[in-house]
Order: structure tokens, then sequence, then C-alpha cells
């Protein structure tokens, strides 16, 4: 079996699994290409259906760029779009004193609270018990580290010294109460993998990816703390070609995770992606 | 960095095992670094935290990425680092060394393709040693490599190598598994890793790196006979479409398909269909091993989540009772009587334990033949249960997919795995170990 083959294939058995286990589940959409390559994947899935609302944690400083492709995707795919903003914190009211955003604060800070806090919000607001996500290991340490079912207590907080065994497919289908599980099927891609992908399937992806005037992202978060790297790659062949040859890592361009030691862990521990 | 390999093959998944402190974490970030696999921002990290700690460069820091790992440094989760070369793409996993954490030893060793077994010649075979290469037996891992580490230590001693050396032959032998290369090595000095040793003269034979590029990737099940597992059933459209995974053989539309289990007469339906999405595919006509499906049936005969499909010659075995080479995980322990949830691809079923035997001590690794009343933590054993409802299965040493089971307790809320283990055919329930 081909190497694509065998990725997608566990995925689309994650993702059935999941909607067997969860029937109140949702979808992490970032509009980036890792949550388009899980549209894709969960279309396979589901044979043409999205059957569960896709959600998109909105910060408010999101790329225009990425604003517009997100209303072209729900006009394209017809999915139920959940868009949640932490109002309060941007606002500074509720039990903020001040409006929270990269203008006053660090990136940590911003991270967690409209990324993080804004997620904990929407997951009451809906009762959501699993969330899908894109993340994958190759991405970082800690995600290195995960499950594909992984269990978030109360407080949506990951007990990483303490994870449920996963023996071949078998996954965690059960809560703990007022929890709620994260599906994270890409967990095996690698960003090569994602890209080859991409090119295989035709996935529809941002611009933003591709070089103008020497430089692309390879990562995209908020406006404010992403950076562009140098690139002439203006083709998925070309991008796949350039990630051969990178001595740089993915997320070498998102702030919040080099500002200190640790920093994705303390993230990622108290519910982050 | 190394250019990646580019062939479609999958990378190999390998997992490093081996008692705490023989150097696991150190001979994997030693790896990553002299094939110049590491980011930039990796080795500034690198540099950063082997600083931090008042350590020239520490290898082993790369891999432990948790703060309370490094502080203590010791390893509690199993990671898994992407790393290519120009002859093959690897998946490397470090697996936790401590007790504590077999269980996430065990998620590991279940996703890999292969095994490197870590031992220092200092301390030579040990406690965990053993358990390791006994959970290595129970999953049939067929490709393993031995590193005997910390040469150094013993100045590249070639005497002090081959007793460590005889050690891990005889303990392969005990637990009948093929024979391992063994390479003799010095992780934290790089020697023996990625380049030749100029101080193991001596040696003669391929570094680690070199044994690596030789694994192959899991193998395939297709020609096989046909089980497809039932995942669920879906109705968003006129006809239900039963989904799920072929796990061994292949299917054609038009082909007959048996349905198991059966009580009284036989569940026959014609495959009409294998319903796709996506840009890539045509029209499929036949679906194999390995592949996550959607299919149309001339009649759905109640079919359920937990049904499995065959051809009509080789079908599975369909048991009330089972015999189980277990290896158990939970701290309490598991004894005659107790109800136990056995999970095999999406069946899950009720079973009781009815008796055991040939346990392996946990600590002595001692085989006691007598009957006994319970298998406790980290120990193994044959356990014969009995299941009201019978499982659709195949003994493992025929179709391995559907002859491993993993096990819940009844009757508990949040109950974990907490054993896993490989069904024995009803001539095979005798210690083979
Ligand atoms: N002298 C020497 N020390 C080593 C070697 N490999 C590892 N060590 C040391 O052994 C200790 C344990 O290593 P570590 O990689 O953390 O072991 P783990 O628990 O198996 O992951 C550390 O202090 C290492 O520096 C080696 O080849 N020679």
């Amino acid at each position: 079996m081909e190497h694509l083959d065998r990725l997608e294939s566990t995925s689309i058995y994650l993702l059935r699994e999941a909607y067997y286990g969860f029937p109140k589940m949702g979808m992490l959409w970032s509009m980036g290409k890792d949550s388009n390559v899980l549209l894709a994947l969960v279309q396979k899935a589901f044979v043409g259906q999205i059957p569960f609302p896709i959600i998109h944690i909105d910060t408010t400083y999101e790329f225009p760029e990425m604003m517009a492709f997100r209303s072209w995707a729900q006009e394209h795919y017809g999915f139920t779009l959940i868009i949640h903003i932490n109002e309060d914190a941007r606002l500074g009211r509720g039990a903020y004193c001040s409006p929270i955003g990269y203008e006053t604060h660090d990136p940590l800070t911003v991270t967690h609270e409209l990324k993080t806090v804004a997620l904990a919000q929407c997951l009451r607001e809906h009762g959501f018990e699993a969330l899908i996500t894109g993340i994958r290991r190759d991405e970082d340490a800690t995600r290195a580290k995960e499950r594909y079912f992984s269990p978030r207590d109360a407080h949506g907080a990951w007990d990483y010294q303490d994870q449920p065994p996963e023996l071949w497919d078998h996954v965690m289908m059960e809560n703990q109460p007022g929890g709620h599980m994260r599906i994270q099927p890409l967990l095996d891609w690698s960003e090569r993998d994602i890209w080859r992908y991409i090119e295989r399937e035709g996935i529809p992806i941002p611009q933003m990816y591709f070089a103008r005037d020497g430089k692309r992202y390879r990562s995209l978060g908020c406006s404010p703390i992403t950076r562009p790297i140098e690139s002439e790659a203006t083709t998925i062949a070309e991008i796949i070609e350039e990630l051969v040859h990178t001595q740089h890592s993915e997320r070498a361009g998102r702030a919040q995770d080099h500002q200190e030691r640790y920093a994705m862990q303390k993230l990622r521990a108290k519910g982050f992606l | 960095m190394v250019s990646s390999s580019l062939s479609a093959a999958s990378p190999v998944r390998v997992i490093t095992l081996g008692h705490v402190d023989h150097g696991k974490s150190t001979l994997l970030g030693r790896l990553l670094y002299d094939a110049h696999a590491l980011s930039k921002e990796q080795l500034l990290a690198l540099e950063k935290a082997s600083m931090a700690e008042g350590k020239e460069l520490e290898p082993a820091f790369l891999l432990d990425a948790f703060l309370e790992e490094q502080a203590e440094n010791i390893t509690i989760d199993t990671t898994s680092i992407p790393f290519a070369t120009i002859n093959g793409s690897f998946i490397m996993m470090d697996a936790p060394g401590h007790k504590e954490f077999l269980k996430n030893m065990l998620t590991g060793v279940c996703a890999a393709d292969a095994a490197i077994v870590l031992v220092s010649v200092i301390d030579g075979l040990q406690d965990q040693t053993r358990r390791h290469v006994q959970v290595l037996s129970l999953l049939g891992m067929q490709q393993v490599i031995v590193v005997i580490n910390k040469l150094d230590r013993v100045a590249y001693s070639k005497q002090a190598f081959e007793q460590v050396a005889a050690s891990m032959q005889e303990l392969f032998n005990e637990f009948r598994l093929p024979q391992p290369r063994i390479i003799p090595a010095a992780a934290l000095l790089g020697e023996n890793v990625v380049s030749p040793s100029a101080q193991m003269p001596w040696y003669e034979g391929p570094t680690l790196l070199q044994c690596l590029e030789l694994l192959t990737a899991a193998p395939s099940f297709e020609q096989g006979p046909l089980r497809f597992v039932v995942q669920d059933i879906y109705r968003f459209y006129k006809d239900p479409l039963i989904v799920g995974r072929v796990e061994s053989g292949s299917l054609t539309i038009g082909e007959e398909l048996v349905f198991w289990p059966q009580a009284g007469e036989v569940r026959k339906s014609r495959l009409q269909s294998i319903e796709q999405w996506g840009a890539s595919s045509l029209k499929a006509t036949k679906a194999t091993a390995g592949q996550s499906i959607a299919i149309t049936l001339s009649d759905c005969l109640g079919i359920q989540r937990g049904d499995v499909a065959s051809s009509a010659v080789d079908p599975p075995m369909q048991s009330h009772d089972l015999c189980i080479r277990l290896f158990w995980l939970d701290s309490g322990s598991l004894s005659v009587g107790h109800e136990m949830i056995l999970q095999l691809g999406t069946q899950r079923l009720l079973a009781r334990v009815s008796s055991m035997e040939h346990v392996v001590d946990a600590t002595t690794m001692n085989v006691n033949t007598e009957c006994v009343p319970s298998l406790k933590q980290h120990e193994l054993g044959d356990v014969k249960f009995y299941l009201e409802h019978p499982l659709v299965c195949d003994s493992y040493h025929k179709l391995p997919l559907m002859g491993r089971v993993v096990m819940r307790r009844a009757h508990t809320a949040l109950s974990r795995l907490v054993g896993a283990g490989i069904i024995l055919a009803t001539n095979e329930a005798v210690m083979i170990l």
C-alpha cells in the first residue's frame, strides 16, 4: 500500500470511530493547510457529507486573505460554520479589566485568551463531547507524545503524565465528567505528506502558502506574530522540493512557540491545540 | 538536513527499548544529530537546554521535551521523531524504560515495525530488558536490533561486549525470537551510531544507521483470506452505506460476502458497489487489505458494527471459549471469575475469566505451570475466557490483525485498557515461550 493511502485510510478509520463514539462533535478549522486536508478526509470518510459543524476560533487578528478564504470555503463546502470570538477579552469587559490584544500583551497571553479560553467558551456553549483537530506529531516535541484520541478534563487540561494506553487502533471512547475528547487524525502525517496529499487530491488552500515577491507563509497564525519565510516556491512541487532542503522547522515563524523555554508545553497542558 | 528519501514508501517505525539509564534518549539524540536530521531551531534548543542544565551537549535533551522529564532526566511517554536519510525514512520512537510507564511502552510497541533494544555494557541485562524482550516476543516483533552501549566506560573492551552479547543471545533464544544484529556502541560519543568507530577495530559489522536502513515497514495482508470489519452504517443516501476496513484479503464487486457472527442461518449478501468521494478516485471495483471503504450490499441482513465479512471459503472462527496469551497492565490483578470487555477490531464483548495457567512471574520471570487464581501487574499468562456471545477471530499465528485483543474491566466507568494479548489456536494452548 502506498504511504499516502495508508495515512488516509487510518485517518478515515479514526474519523469514523469518533463519529460513532461521540455524536456531539465538532471540527476545528483554522483555514490552514492541515485543516483543509482534514476537511477532504471528512468528506471521504462520510462519502461526501460533512456531518458535524466546523468551528473557527476567530482571534480577530486573522489575515484578510484568510478571511476571504473562509467566506469562499463556506460557500464551496456548504458546511455549518460556528465562528467564536472571546468578545469579553477583546473588549475588556466581564472578567477582563482591559482589552487583550497584541498591541498591549505578549503572544503567550494573547494566544491563551483568544485561542485556548475562546475554545473553552465555545465548547461550553455548544456542549461538544469531542473536537477534531489537525495537529501533527512532527510539528512540535509535545505534540509528538499525543494520542489519536486524547482526553481533556473539565478545565480543558491535558494530563500528559498519565495518558491512556492506545493499543493498535483501540482508542479511549469515554469522556471524564465535564471533559471532552480531542480527536487527532493527522498525528502521523508529516508536513511533506500534507503537501503531497494536497497535490494529489487537488485540495483548495489559501494562496498565502505560495511565494510572492520572494516570500511565502509556511505556517499561518495570527497576523501580528506570523512571519513569512524567504522562498521562491510558487507551486506545490516547489514547496515539497524546498522542504527537502530546509534547515528550519515549520513553526519557526510562529512567535508564541518561542517566547520562552517550554512555552508550547505550558500552552498545551492548559488546553491549547 | 540530509535530503529526505523521496520514495513513496512508508517510513519504518522503530521503537527504542531498554532499562532506564542505559542510554536510549542519548542514542536517539545522537543519531539525529550525527545524521544532520535536526533543524536550526532544534539545534539551538538543544544547545540552550544543555547549557541551562550546565552541560556541553546532552543529546538526550532533544527527546525529553517535557519539563518534568528534563528536570529528572527520565522519559514518561513514547515520543516519535521523523527522520530521513538518502536510503530510508524512519519514525524513531523513544519509549520509557521505567516500570510505571510500561503502558506507554506497550502503546509504542503496538505501533512499531521494528525495535532497538539497548543494554549498557556496565550493568548488562536487567529486569526491564527481560520484560521488554518478553513483550516483543508476545507481540511477534520480527525485526530487532540490539545495541550494547557505553563501551567507552570499559575502554572499548571486546571481551566485555561479547559477554553481554552472549547473554542477549540466550535471552532471545529463550523467548523464541530470531537472533538479532548486535552492535557495540558509545551513544554519548557517537561511536558506531552513524559513523563506524575507530575505537573498536575488532568490530566489522554495520553501524546502527546502516542496520536501520535495512529494515522494512509493515507487511500487507492482501494475499490473506478476506476479513472486512464493519465500523458503522450510514444512512445519508437512499442505499445504506456499510463502512469499515479491509484487514486482510480483498473484495470485488459482484462477490458474495458472508457475514459473521452467525446464529443458525447463513448471512450472505452480494457486494453491489464501493462508494468513494474525491478527485483521485475512479469508480472502484475492488478494495484490498488496509483500505477504509464504504460499500452497498444487495441485502443488509441486519448488519451492525462489529460484524466481520469473509468469503465463502476460509472463514474466521467464531468462539465462545478463547485462550489468550495475555500481558496484564493494571495494578489490580485479574482473577478467575472477573468480567472483562474484550475488544477486537470493532467488536466489544463481555467475557469471563474461567481459568489461567503458565503464568510468568513479573520479577523472577519464572514460569508457573500450575493453574493459578490470578494474574498480577506486568505478568504474562495464558488465560481462558468464556463469552456468552461469540467473538469472530482468527488465531494470531494465522492472521495477526484478527488475532490480537485488548481488554477493559466491565461494569466500570472510564475504564482504560488493562491488558493486551494474542489469541492462541486450541492446539497452541501450550507454553511456547
Ligand atoms: N559514558 C557514557 N555515558 C552514556 C552513554 N550513553 C548514555 N550515557 C549516559 O547515561 C545516562 C542515561 O542516559 P539516557 O539517554 O538519559 O538514558 P535513558 O534513560 O535510557 O533514556 C546519561 O547521563 C548519559 O549521559 C555512553 O555511550 N557512554
